[in-house]
Parts: C-alpha cells; sequence; structure tokens
C-alpha cells in the first residue's frame, strides 16, 4: 500500500465539509466542530478560507462611507483575531485530548466516509463478442478478439472445458477442464459450477469425448443452466455454450456424432454477450480491510464458494485460540505451493485455523509466475513469494524446495527450525500443538532426523491413540519441521543440482542424508493429505493410499510422556511394551481379521521373518495384506512396526535382524509371507508430491 | 453593481460575521467549562516550551505507535546525543514530571524513530491510523534483499522507511529487517518516480541516504519531557554505529551469471573446503571482534565475495586487513587460545606486518596489515627464502558492512577499484595459478630485509 501525498489528500479531503463559502461556512465550521477537528489540515485550510473571506469583503467595501468602513474593519479583524485564538486553542485543546480512546472512534468515522475504490465501468463499450470452439482435436474461446483458452495438444485437455467471465468487465476469473470422460470427474464439474456465482458468463466447450462419465446430476446442472444440447450430450459429440449463471442462455451449438468410432462436426460459436454494470456484478459487503481484500480477490477470480457469497461470506480472518506456553510461535511456516489455488485456499484455511498459528511467521512459495495461487495468498494477507521455474518435473520440484527453505531462514535469521507444509494438506487443530510438545525434542536429541505430522501407516483401522508418538527411521514429509543446523550444514551444500533430476524427499531419505537418524510421528496423523492432482499423484492411488488415513481433529490433546521419545528412554519403551505384549498365534493366517482376538486395549506381538536388516519380504506382503502403506518400507524403528488393529497396539518384529527378536519365545516360528509372482510393478511412484 | 447594492451586502456580511462570532464565543466558552482545563497544559503554568511542533509531533507519533502496538524506538542521533549527555537528569525523572522542554523540542526537521519489522504484529490498518491522526505519510517499498542471494525468487515488497509529517515536523520511520548473521538491516531511501520531492527535504534525512547494518541493539525505557520513549541501552555505541552503517549488498546478480558461464564447483573437496573456510572465518570474527579490532575481507576471500558472493573453493586460505593503527599485541595470543596457532609472522608493527595462523583441515588464516599513506594504503610481502620484500598498493578506501557466509563483515566500500588494484581489469576470470609475488599487478619490490633482523621479521612455526 504505497501511498503517495497526492493520492492520501484525496483519500483525506472531506470535501462536502470545506466547500461551501459564505453563508454556508457556519455550517461547514460547525459540521467540521462535530467531527472534533481531529484533522489539523482541516484547520489550517479551514483557517485559511476565513481570511481569505474576510479579505474579499475588505475589498468589496472598498469606497464606501468612512465611519462604517472602518467600523466594519474593525469587527471583522476582531472576528479574525478570535478565529485564530479559537482555531489555536481548540487544537491544543484536542491534541490533549485524543490521549483518549477517541483515535480510533475517529478512524471509525473516518472510515465510513471514505469511498471504496470502485471500478468505473469500461467506457462505452458494453458488449464482449465472445467465440467459442468445439472439435475432436482443438478447442478454442476468444473474447474481444482476444484468445483466452486454446488447446489443441495430443492426449490431452479431453472433457468440457469451462471458462468464467466477470459479467461487468469480461475478464477470465476461472478456467478449467474436466475430463468427465472419466469417471468422478462430473462431480468435480457440478461443485464447481454451483460455486460460481449467480451472473457470471459460463463458457463450456468440448474438447475429444465429454459424455462418457457425464452422469445424471452434472446433466440436470447443464439443464438448470437453460442448455439445451447439454444434458443430451452423447459420445464424441462436440458442444459449445455460453450463457449467464442463472441467466438467459446467450447461445449454444451442438454436433451429434453420426457414429461410435467417428466425431461430431466441429462447432464455431459467435456470440454477443451484453456485459452489466459493476455495481451489479460485486457484493456490498461491509468496508473493512478484511473485506477489501474479499473485494479484490472476488472480483479476480470464480470457484472459491461462499468466501464471495454477497449474503453471508465465509470469514477469511481466523481466530483460534492461542496456545498457552506456544514454544512455535515464532518459528517459520513455509509451504510449497504449485499452480493448484483451490488446494492452497483449502489448505490456508485450515492452517489459518489451527491453533497457535501465528500468521506472520507464514510464507507461501509459490513454483511459477502464477497469478491465482498469489490471490489466494492476499487474500488470506499473507506473504507469497514466487519462484520462477529452472528445471523441470521432479527436479524442479526440488529446486523450488532448497529456495523455498534458503529463503525461509534467510527471512527468518533467527529461527532454529522451519515447518515445512505444502499446499495438498489439511493441518490438524492441534498441529502446532503438537510441535510445541515435541519440538524440544529436536533440540535435546541430535539423533532425530525431524518431526512429521504424518504417520505413514496411520489408516483409519490401523491408527488408535492420539496421545502417542513413535520414533521411526524413514523420513515422512507431509508437514514436518527441519533442524536449521541440518539444512545449513549438511543438506543446502550438497543439496541435489537441477540437473541431477532428483527427488527432494527421496534424497532426503538416503542412507547419506539420514545417517541413521530418525523422525517422531504421531500414531493418528496431523496433517491430511488431500490432493489427487500432482505430479506423483493420480486418483486411483489416492484413493487406494491416501483416502482412508487418519487424521486428528481433536483439540488440545496432551501426548503421553513426550520425554520417552528420546533415543536412550526409547528403548527401555520398546522393551517395556514387548515384555508385557501377549504374543498372537502365529499359525493363524496374519491377513485375517481373527488373527488378532475381538479385545480392547491389549498389546499384541506377531514375528515375521527378516533376514537382514534390508530384507522386507515379509513385511511387505503383511502391509499389502493389512492396506496399508506398501509401496516402500515405512514407519520402522529397528525393525519393529507398531500399530493398533481392532483398537489393541499391535507390534511386530522382523526376526532375527530386529535387536528385539531377543524378546522372541522360542517356540515361535517367525511368520514368513511369499510375494506373489513378480507382474507388472505397483501403479504410480511410490512416493507424495 | 450599486452603492446600495454592496452596502447591503457589506451589512449583511458584518451581521452574519457577528452572529457567527457570538456563536464561536458562545461554544468557546462551552468547550472551555466542559474541559475545565484539565487537559490543558497552559492551564499549569509551570511547563516550558510545550506547545513545539515537534514535541507535538512526536507526541502524537508515540501515541498512536503505543495504541497500535508498533515496537519502535528512538534512534535520532540529535536527540540520543542529547539524551547522553544528560542522562543522569534522564533517569532522575520519572513520567510526567519534566518541568522544561529540553530534548524533543529541539529545532530540526525531522525525529528517527526504528521499527524491528518482524516483532511489528499488525502492519495492515497501521498507516490510515495514522493519516486520521493528522499524519500524512510516505511508505518507501523495495524488494527484499534477503531473497536476492536465492535463484530468481521474486516476493512481497517490504517496507524499508515510512516519513510521517505533521505540520513542519516530521517523523522518519526506519524499518530495520534482521538478516542472517545477527544483525539489523534497513534499506536505502529511493525516491521512485511517483514520489513529491518536496514533501519533505529528504536531503536532511540521518538515515536512508545508504543502506545500513546495524548490531542488533538492546533497548531501554526511559521518560524524556514527558514522553515515555525506547531508546537503544547503550546509545554512545549506537552512536558509534551510524556514522560507518554504510552497507553494500553482494552482487547476487553478477554472481549468478559468474556461475552460469564457469559453473561452481560443488565436488566434495570444494563442499568440504568452504565449510572449513567459513567456520575458521567465523573464528576468527569472533576472535577479532571479542578484541574490537576491525578488520575487512581482502585479497582472495573479497574476490570470492565480490565475483561470486562465496568462497573461491580453490582459494586454500582466508584473507583478512587489518589497518596497522587498530594493531594490538595480544592478537596472536588471542588466535591461539581460540585455537589458531601462529604459523607464521613476517615483518614488523613498523614495517610490512603480516601474520598467518593455522586453521583446521589445512586451511590458513592471513591477516595483512595495510599502512596509510598520503595518496594511497600499502601492505606488505616477504619471501621467507630470500628475505625480499614487496608492497601492495591500493588507492585510498573505507570500510562498509556486507553480508557473507551468513555474518556482518566489513569489505572495502570503493570495491572494485580495491580489486581491480589487486587482480588487474581481468579479475572476472578465475585464474588457478597465482603467484603472489608476480601476478598482482600492485606489487612492487621493496628491497630487502636485513639479515641481522631476519630473526625478527621471518618467524616461521
Amino acid at each position: 500500500m504505497v501511498v503517495t501525498p497526492q493520492s492520501s489528500m484525496d483519500d483525506w479531503k472531506p470535501s462536502p465539509l470545506i466547500k461551501p463559502f459564505g453563508a454556508r461556512k457556519k455550517r461547514s465550521w460547525y459540521l467540521t466542530w462535530k467531527y472534533k477537528l481531529t484533522n489539523q489540515r482541516a484547520l489550517r485550510r479551514f483557517c485559511q478560507e476565513l481570511i481569505v473571506e474576510r479579505t474579499k469583503e475588505i475589498k468589496a467595501s472598498n469606497g464606501r462611507p468612512q465611519e462604517l468602513w472602518t467600523g466594519a474593519v474593525l469587527f471583522l479583524l476582531v472576528t479574525v483575531i478570535v478565529n485564530i485564538k479559537l482555531i489555536l486553542d481548540t487544537r491544543r485543546a484536542i491534541s490533549e485530548a485524543s490521549e483518549d480512546p477517541e483515535p480510533e472512534q475517529d478512524y471509525d468515522e473516518a472510515l465510513g466516509r471514505l469511498e471504496p475504490p470502485r471500478r468505473r465501468g469500461s467506457g462505452p463499450r458494453r458488449v464482449l463478442d465472445v467465440e467459442v470452439y468445439s472439435s475432436r482435436s482443438k478447442v478454442y474461446v476468444a473474447v474481444d478478439g482476444t484468445t483466452v483458452l486454446e488447446d489443441e495438444a495430443r492426449e490431452q485437455g479431453r472433457g468440457i472445458h469451462v471458462i468464467v467471465l466477470n459479467q461487468a468487465t469480461g475478464h477470465v476469473m476461472a478456467k478449467r477442464v474436466f475430463d468427465t470422460y472419466s469417471p468422478h470427474e462430473d462431480e468435480a464439474m457440478v461443485l464447481f459450477l454451483n460455486m460460481v456465482a449467480p451472473g457470471r458468463v459460463l463458457i463450456c466447450t468440448v474438447k475429444d469425448e465429454g459424455s462418457f462419465h457425464l452422469k445424471d446430476t452434472a446433466k440436470a446442472l447443464l439443464r438448470s443452466l437453460g442448455s439445451q444440447a447439454g444434458p443430451v450430450l452423447g459420445w464424441r459429440d462436440t458442444w459449445a455454450f455460453v450463457g449467464r449463471k442463472g441467466g438467459p442462455v446467450l447461445g449454444e451449438k451442438h454436433s451429434k456424432s453420426p457414429a461410435l468410432s467417428s466425431w461430431g462436426d466441429p462447432v464455431l460459436l459467435k456470440t454477443d454477450v451484453p456485459l452489466s454494470s459493476a455495481e451489479e456484478a460485486e457484493c456490498h459487503w461491509a468496508d473493512t480491510e478484511l473485506n477489501r481484500r474479499r473485494r479484490r480477490f472476488c472480483s479476480k477470480v470464480e470457484g472459491y464458494g461462499s468466501v464471495c457469497s454477497c449474503k453471508d461470506p465465509t470469514p477469511i480472518e481466523f481466530s483460534p485460540d492461542p496456545l498457552p506456553d506456544n514454544k512455535v510461535l515464532n518459528v517459520p511456516v513455509a509451504v510449497i505451493a504449485g499452480n493448484r489455488p483451490n488446494y492452497l485456499y483449502r489448505m490456508l484455511r485450515s492452517l489459518l485455523s489451527a491453533q497457535g498459528v501465528s500468521p506472520q511467521m507464514i510464507t507461501v512459495f509459490i513454483d511459477g509466475y502464477y497469478e491465482e495461487p498469489m490471490d489466494v495468498v492476499a487474500l488470506f494477507g499473507l506473504r507469497g513469494i514466487q519462484h520462477t521455474p529452472i528445471s523441470i518435473k521432479n527436479a524442479r520440484v526440488s529446486q523450488h524446495y532448497k529456495a523455498s527453505l534458503t529463503a525461509t531462514f534467510n527471512l527468518f535469521p533467527e529461527a532454529k527450525f522451519a515447518v515445512v507444509l505444502e499446499e495438498d494438506l489439511d493441518i490438524a487443530v492441534d498441529f502446532f500443538s503438537f510441535l510445541s510438545q515435541s519440538i524440544h525434542l529436536l533440540e535435546e536429541d541430535d539423533s532425530l532426523y525431524c518431526i512429521s505430522a504424518w504417520n505413514d501407516q496411520g489408516y483409519e483401522h490401523t491408527a488408535e491413540d492420539p496421545a502417542l508418538l513413535y520414533r521411526v527411521e524413514t523420513m515422512p514429509g507431509l508437514g514436518w519441521v527441519l533442524r536449521k543446523s541440518l539444512y545449513k550444514e549438511e543438506l543446502e551444500p550438497k543439496w541435489p543440482t537441477p540437473e541431477k533430476l532428483w527427488d527432494w524427499d527421496m534424497w532426503m531419505r538416503m542412507p547419506e542424508q539420514r545417517r541413521g537418524r530418525e523422525c517422531i510421528i504421531p500414531d493418528v496423523s496431523r496433517s491430511y493429505h488431500f490432493g489427487i492432482v500432482g505430479l506423483n499423484m493420480n486418483g486411483y492411488f489416492h484413493e487406494a493410499y491416501f483416502k482412508k488415513h487418519k487424521f486428528n481433529t481433536v483439540p488440545g490433546v496432551q501426548f503421553r510422556n513426550v520425554d520417552s521419545l528420546k533415543k536412550d528412554a526409547y528403548e527401555v519403551e520398546v522393551h517395556r511394551l514387548l515384555s508385557e505384549a501377549e504374543v498372537l498365534d502365529h499359525s493363524k493366517n496374519p491377513c485375517e481379521d481373527s488373527f488378532l482376538p475381538d479385545t480392547e486395549g491389549h498389546t499384541y506381538v506377531a514375528f515375521i521373518r527378516m533376514e537382514k536388516d534390508d530384507d522386507f519380504t515379509t513385511w511387505t506382503q503383511l502391509a499389502k495384506c493389512l492396506h496399508i502403506w506398501d509401496l516402500d518400507v515405512r514407519g520402522n524403528h529397528r525393525g519393529l512396526w507398531r500399530l493398533f488393529r481392532k483398537k489393541n497396539h499391535f507390534l511386530v518384529v522382523g526376526v532375527p535382524a530386529s535387536p528385539y527378536s531377543v524378546k522372541k519365545p522360542p517356540s515361535i516360528t517367525p511368520i514368513f509371507l511369499e510375494p506373489p509372482p513378480k507382474e507388472e510393478g505397483a501403479p504410480g511412484a511410490a512416493e507424495q508430491t | 453593481m450599486s452603492r446600495i447594492n454592496k452596502n447591503v451586502i457589506l451589512a449583511l456580511l458584518t451581521l452574519t460575521s457577528s452572529a457567527f462570532l457570538l456563536f464561536q464565543l458562545y461554544y468557546y466558552k462551552h468547550y472551555l467549562s466542559a474541559k475545565n482545563g484539565a487537559g490543558l497544559s497552559k492551564s499549569k503554568g509551570s511547563q516550558i516550551g510545550f506547545d513545539s511542533i515537534q514535541w507535538r509531533a512526536v507526541k502524537k507519533f508515540i501515541m498512536l505507535t503505543s495504541s497500535q502496538n508498533v515496537p519502535v524506538f528512538l534512534i535520532d542521533p540529535l536527540i540520543l546525543e542529547l539524551i547522553n549527555k544528560n542522562f543522569e537528569q534522564v533517569k532522575n525523572t520519572s513520567h510526567g514530571s519534566a518541568s522544561e522542554c529540553k530534548f524533543l523540542c529541539v529545532p530540526r526537521d525531522f525525529t528517527a524513530f526504528a521499527l524491528q519489522y518482524h516483532l511489528w504484529k499488525n502492519e495492515e490498518g497501521w498507516f490510515r491510523i495514522a493519516e486520521n491522526m493528522g499524519f500524512q505519510c510516505l511508505k518507501i517499498e523495495s524488494k527484499d534483499p534477503r531473497l536476492d542471494g536465492i535463484d530468481s525468487l521474486s516476493g512481497t515488497e517490504i517496507p524499508l522507511h515510512y516519513i510521517c509529517k505533521l505540520a513542519a515536523h516530521a517523523i522518519h520511520l526506519v524499518v530495520f529487517h534482521e538478516r542472517s548473521g545477527n544483525y539489523l538491516w534497513h534499506g536505502h531511501l529511493r525516491l521512485k518516480g511517483h514520489i513529491d520531492r518536496k514533501f519533505v527535504p529528504f536531503r536532511k534525512l540521518q538515515f536512508g541516504r545508504y543502506p545500513g547494518a546495524f548490531d542488533r541493539p538492546e533497548l531501554q525505557q526511559v521518560t524524556v519531557d514527558g514522553l515515555v520513549l525506547l531508546i537503544p541501552k547503550d546509545p554512545v555505541h549506537f552512536l558509534e554505529e551510524v556514522p560507518h552503517s554504510r552497507f553494500i549488498e553482494c552482487r547476487y546478480k553478477e554472481a549468478r551469471a559468474f556461475f552460469q558461464q564457469y559453473l561452481d564447483d560443488n565436488t566434495v573437496e570444494a563442499v568440504a573446503f568452504r565449510k572449513s573456510a567459513k567456520e575458521l572465518l567465523q573464528l576468527a570474527a569472533r576472535t577479532l571482534k571479542k578484541l574490537g579490532v576491525r578488520f575487512w575481507l581482502s585479497s582472495g576471500t573479497c574476490l570470492g565475495w565480490y565475483r561470486q558472493c562465496n568462497i573461491i573453493p580453490y582459494s586454500k586460505d582466508v584473507d583478512l586487513g587489518i589497518f596497522i593503527q587498530d594493531y594490538k599485541s595480544d592478537i596472536i595470543s588471542a588466535f591461539h587460545d581460540a585455537g589458531l596457532p601462529l604459523k607464521h609472522k613476517f615483518g614488523k608493527v613498523e614495517d610490512s606486518l603480516e601474520l598467518s595462523f593455522q586453521g583446521k583441515d589445512d586451511v590458513k588464516l592471513d591477516i595483512f596489515f595495510f599502512y596509510e599513506e598520503n595518496d594511497h594504503m600499502w601492505n606488505g610481502g616477504t619471501q621467507a627464502k630470500t628475505g625480499k620484500k614487496f608492497k601492495y598498493l591500493f588507492p585510498k578506501f573505507t570500510l562498509c558492512w556486507t553480508e557473507f557466509v551468513d555474518m556482518k563483515l566489513h569489505v572495502p566500500c570503493e570495491t572494485i577499484e580495491y580489486i581491480e588494484a589487486n587482480y588487474g581489469k581481468t579479475w572476472k576470470i578465475p585464474v588457478k595459478t597465482w603467484d603472489w609475488k608476480r601476478s598482482p599487478p600492485n606489487v612492487q619490490p621493496n628491497g630487502i630485509w636485513p639479515v641481522s633482523e631476519w630473526d625478527e621479521v621471518i618467524q616461521l612455526y
């Protein structure tokens, strides 16, 4: 907010109060008085005006009978002097008086007087001419001759493209493509279209195929928008549509596909879209700093639902309870983001709602010069930093991470830690409470590598205890704390260079970097990975590995016995657990539910075969049949896995590699599970983005 | 227009005015009775000078910042100087008992305050409130230099200076930002195109002519002229810092271009050397700071800073410069205690002194002492084998702060002249073979040490 003296003057000028001359000046004086004369410049100007007025009068009376003349002049002089004295005195009195809480009151009054910055209508042109093209291999949309969408790439952009225009300015507010050939994409489209504010201009066009998984709900919605062809869209039809949300259809063209193996003819729809006035397109929210941010955001982008609702907009400032004795209040938070502004919006909402958050410690690092994520950041009044991409794919992410981490420690040179988050995470309400309770471990125990909010093995059916913490040899990521010394002294100097094309998290998990250190994780995760669209992510993968993850929603959980997580204490703890654990019946199939008795709150142990430190054959099969993370080994601590089954603590020990093998009764033969014969590998890459 | 008409107008105006006057008098009386003289300092009759515009502006500003929780502290050199001189008196006055405005009423155009940006929680909205209180404010922003060192980041601009004018007096609020190396930085007050150059007499500002670097000051609360202010706990130290606070940023853009041309050396050895050199530099800086000895980056270390914003991995030593007038005899023992034994000592305090200390991992610390002549500076070199003396000439220079490997350090402000004297116009091109007796363009033979002195001027350990 740079305010030049000129503009500040314009903002300030309570002109209706000052302008009137002559007889009206009394009113002017009175009103100014009423506003408590806070503004000294107003006073000065006022004073000058009075003097000018008097001088004018004196000039006007030139040549009058002398007595009257002198009398009048004297009288006027007295008036002037009294005026000046009065002004001087009141001025002093007011500066004394404003020691009271009065300034705030004045501030509010002043705010009320300020005109909100409104855009004027865009001149004489009140009609947009819109062109929409739909065909098998190409779609485009042009508004007033400017191409706002053009997609003729092969093997990409299949489905229904949707563009939302501001009805007053014609600006593109949202641009989406829904691959309604594939399942569930129509649901996303319905969700999106429902969020668009009434009155906006909607443009739809189909590329290739958009009907295969376009279900009834979606078709009904299209019908409600007034579309004729949308609800009856068939296999490989082409379709172009322009309409106002909740208003008239402005144009539609449709061409049916003549046969299964061929596409409908390309259609080109040309139509005029009348623009409405700016007042109609904007909501009338109270003029506050927050609503100013909201207005700026809502006039630019669409698809964020109730945040832009005129009637009852969802808040953009959250005042979660502060954390008593918050140890992470001054720990910077780096949010690593790409171009997924809707994700970022959801993520920041949950982050800003978490207890103990300090917004001024948050920095959002956006990989690329994308506007919309920056708009989201600005909506919440946070700091955003854009990063010019310098590499491709995974290496790009990795370089973005490096730049973001370096920047974080540069911006907060006194910080000893940084919290690293990603844009596709929900943050638990007690995320900072969890960190506040555990961060001292990172300071006191140098056998620790990180604290992470994510338990790779913490699914709905395998996690139970929100007050329990583990030590694990793997680095889960997805909401974690990085020690500055680790980054500055070890990681940063040898961070993989762009040509290496490595994943940063895979690299961080390598033994050269991790060097035997462990991470602290909660049994019940304090973050939730909701991202479906990502570099290494697709719908199937997400459903299989992330959707059923357990996520803590209980505020203020006190973790039990946090100091027992320190290196030596943890061994004592594990030995205690193993000693009291009941050994399961190893003749049963561990994949069956009946492997564990139907009890609650017991601790059980099973022994599986693990020949060497890196022999995970049986574990992987067990993980597979338990429907937990099986794509690589996660969550282990010296050949021990800890999870819950049927509300019982369930320990798995790898024999003989684990040092805890000594706890195995001699009579027990470790379970061995045969890997299935080699087929093609698991879908997707085995890591998170 | 007829005379009658004018008469009528005059009469009407006079009538209006008298009505107006009566009205004002009525209100004035009313107002005074309401106030009952309580808030009027004048009514006490015992206070002198409190109606100066300077005092009023400061008072209003303090009111504003305390109500908005803006943690400002006074850094105005003129007033700090005064406070410092009369510190006993300031300490003994409690709030409100001042009878004479001694400090804040001194005639001047500006009063300078500072703010630590990271302690400021509610930046939004502050500005508007200031303007509604009658201040006219100007905000100078710029990009964040802390992101400059990192490839291609561009972020939200940060505020550097606020100038808030109240009548004829202006408050200059310098925004300090935390930097790596435990110091505070403020930016250059650069007037962009649209700024009214006559807004205030910018030339008279005490801060902002250059970027500046300061030690993070501890603060204390004092009552000055009836106002409660925060000032640096050690005003003398702060005042000493002010004239020498100029800061120059590393040339990150040029450094990136350099690495594009020559590629950075990221081998294990290079990473290891940089790490040890950085640790050695940190240790040396700590040791010299404890002794109170000024030093700057010299030779290869300075070149590394200037050319690539990093330690040159094949340079094999760390080079520092010290003015001979800053020499202290306990330097050697202090380094010894810090775990850096003396490796060799050439020359003597009067002539060509050079000390070399042995750091860890075979990294050497060279300290060159600089001698000042009328029109140039020089430092000496000695060839151990032959006793030959050399002289390295530099144009005169002053010292500026910079940030290097997470430390606030000195470099010659006139860096390019310094580097070109030492390495010639082709300093941009990396050279791995360097003969300190022949390669530098500024080297001159300087005779030979008499053999009788060798024991003193050539000491090898």
